[in-house]
């Protein structure tokens, strides 16, 4: 699911229809989900989504093994 | 590298005194070891904490001590020509200068709130001061512990307040353990032996003692509004020893016990 | 439309290829099938921290502690994502807890067995959390949607743990003969386990989780391409496996390989493993010692999009 646009309405009734027209006419979604804004609670904060120390062990660029990997290669191709 | 005190010369950075280095560094081991040492004992929160969501909440938050204690070592290794990792795996216990407050083991859920609530609290007064460092790697890098430790803050409240506000059970083991824990809870702020030093130059902006004063100004009147246990007029007023930051207890040996078992099995050895 | 018939166009939409979602019609069995699988595999990841967890405060360096300390808070997010599917095909936590700790439903073999030594932290991560991505790209497919979706995020996060995993075991690889040892030892141990992983290939024809989509791989393919990646990988190391007969069929693009002891397996999964009953009682030890904490702030459980 990806957040894909909002309408304006008078109710939720019509809110769906609107959805429907803008973001279903060309049959383009399975399925939509239509939430009034004021039942929505953001969270925007760089500080708690950005927050600044490495954190590069969450991802995969914080494992190089490039190096590790050739050396123990020929380690072992050394080892026979 | 530099080492050097932030000056009105932008230009001049004059290496640091002998004396005011090794009181900077005492200064730096001591936050180090305080976050290193919570880090650990809220870690073994993984996987078993009440709620599977606040599993991987808590697991954040001792993460980033972690992250934290690492960054100071780090600061602390360029400072004495040392390791980060040396620092702090390789030293006997008597060696640690974490706070006393850090020498329990996380015990239960109400007790890891409660100590956790005191020390993100008297941290966050010890940051604010440090953010004020005359010693720019030091003041750099406070700047950026204080975001993480917004969201301590947050999260620590929350509980607190939770776990108040159900009453019942939930309240009388929150307040149990902040009775158990506020006599080491000001350890935070026991003096070091180079202050006079740091103070004199700014690296420590304000005296400990009067960071604690500001810490209880803040904390008590909270704590009473949600009627929880706070310390007595004369356990506020008690003079810090030195003790606060030496005495180890076996739980703390037990732990040193745990980190240091894989690191000494092979001196010298990478990992 | 009568209730068979209804089940008939569903059965018909599944073995298609079609998609569920949790609040469509679904038939008893396929909920109860589905329901199953994603349980095991809920319990799996939330026992798999177990394994692991003590090492959390053994790792020796501060980047180690953090990459395994992010691993295993990894894994338990894992189970929250998988726990909430089977919530809501109509499984209520607490009972799913309670099933899983008075043993009526099954965690995987791996997660039933004994760690020696910081080897063991690199070869679990490596190799352990390997066999469980083949199996978990394969369940991107699954015919049941918001399962197939936890998928897509749980193997973007398990690639993360096998390069630290692998990166664990070279840094030892290229240490000490202590350390090399070391990870030869853990791999001796943790190779039986791992062919076992993937289970006994079964009869397409009455496996209902293959007929109906809910998992598009059988064991044994599973089990094949496990081996071609990550074999020429160990032994590039100077590795050894731990069976004699394990060996490439190049005219086959076949594995051949000792048949792994199937009945190990199904003792183990029924809770007679060798850290079956001491793992499932510190679960239930630590659940109950919180129990106090959900009582006092947990009210009626709301799902929460």
């Amino acid at each position: 699911m990806i957040h894909s646009g909002n309408v304006r309405a008078p109710d939720l009734e019509l809110a769906t229809h609107y959805a429907r027209e803008f973001y279903g006419r060309r049959q383009e979604s399975n399925r939509l989900w239509i939430v009034p804004r004021q039942a929505i609670t953001e969270l925007d904060d760089p500080d708690l989504l950005k927050p600044p120390f490495d954190r590069s062990f969450k991802r995969p660029g914080g494992y190089l093994i490039k190096h590790k990997l050739e050396a123990a290669k020929a380690r072992a191709q050394e080892e026979g | 590298m530099s080492t050097g005190v932030r000056s009105s010369n932008a230009d001049a950075a004059r290496p640091l005194a002998h004396a005011t280095r090794d009181a900077l560094a005492e200064l730096l081991l001591s936050i180090a070891d305080d976050e290193f040492v919570i880090g650990f004992w809220d870690s073994e929160w993984t996987g078993i904490a009440p709620i599977l969501e606040e599993d991987v909440a808590t697991s954040s938050i001792s993460q980033d001590e972690i992250g934290h204690a690492r960054a100071l070592y780090e600061l602390l290794a360029e400072l004495t020509g040392d390791d980060a990792d040396r620092i702090a795996f390789g030293r006997e216990p008597d060696a640690y200068r974490h706070a006393a407050l850090l020498n329990h083991p996380r015990t239960d859920w109400a007790f890891s709130v409660a100590r956790r609530y005191l020390y993100e609290t008297a941290d966050a007064v010890r940051l604010e001061a440090l953010s004020r460092s005359s010693y720019e790697p030091l003041a750099g890098l406070v700047a950026k512990m204080r975001r993480e430790e917004r969201y301590h803050l947050m999260h620590l409240d929350a509980w607190l307040r939770r776990l108040a506000d159900a009453g019942g059970d939930a309240r009388a083991r929150l307040a149990e353990a902040l009775t158990r824990l506020w006599p080491d809870a000001m350890t935070i702020f026991t003096p070091l032996g180079g202050e006079a030093t740091l103070v004199a130059e700014g690296l420590l902006p304000e005296p400990m003692e009067t960071l604690r004063e500001r810490w209880l100004t803040q904390v008590v009147p909270i704590l009473e509004t949600l009627s929880l246990p706070v310390p007595s007029g004369d356990e506020r007023g008690a003079p810090l020893t030195d003790g606060g930051r030496t005495q180890r207890t076996d739980d703390f040996r037990w732990l040193h016990g745990e980190f240091t078992m894989v690191a000494r099995s092979e001196e010298g050895a990478a990992w | 439309m009568s209730s068979d018939e209804r089940a008939q166009t569903f059965y018909a939409h599944v073995m298609n290829g079609g998609k569920v979602e949790a609040d469509d019609w679904i038939p008893d069995d396929y909920r109860a099938a589905v329901l199953k699988f994603v349980e095991m595999h809920a319990n799996s990841e939330l026992m798999g921290v177990l394994p692991e967890r003590d090492w959390i405060l053994r790792a020796p360096t501060l980047r180690r502690k953090l990459a395994l300390t992010s691993k295993i808070q990894d894994e338990v997010g894992h189970a929250q994502l998988l726990y909430r599917v089977a919530e809501d095909l109509g499984k209520p936590r607490e009972q799913m807890f309670a099933d899983l700790l008075a043993g009526k439903t099954k965690f995987h073999n791996v997660f039933h067995y004994p760690t020696h030594s910081w080897g063991d932290v690199g070869i679990i991560a490596w190799l352990v959390d390997a066999a469980a991505i083949v199996s978990q790209q394969a369940l991107r497919d699954s015919s049941y949607a918001p399962y197939a979706r936890t998928m897509k995020k749980i193997c973007w996060e398990e690639s993360v743990h096998i390069m630290h995993g692998r990166d664990v075991v070279l840094t030892l690889m290229n240490g000490t003969p202590g350390q090399r040892e070391m990870v030869q030892e853990a791999l001796n141990r943790w190779w039986g386990p791992l062919m076992q992983m993937h289970g006994p290939p079964t009869n397409p024809a009455t496996d209902r989780d293959l007929t109906w989509k809910i998992k598009t791989k059988g064991n044994e393919q599973l089990r094949q391409e496990f081996l071609s990646i990550y074999v020429p990988r160990i032994w590039e190391l100077g590795l050894t496996v731990p069976d004699p007969e394990l060996r490439h069929d190049q005219s086959t693009g076949r594995w051949h390989y000792t048949e792994p002891d199937w009945d190990e397996l199904r003792s183990v999964v029924t809770g007679h493993g060798p850290m079956s009953q001491e793992r499932l009682a510190f679960r239930r030890t630590n659940y109950d010692r919180t129990q106090w904490v959900r009582d006092a702030i947990l009210g009626p459980a709301v799902a929460v999009a």
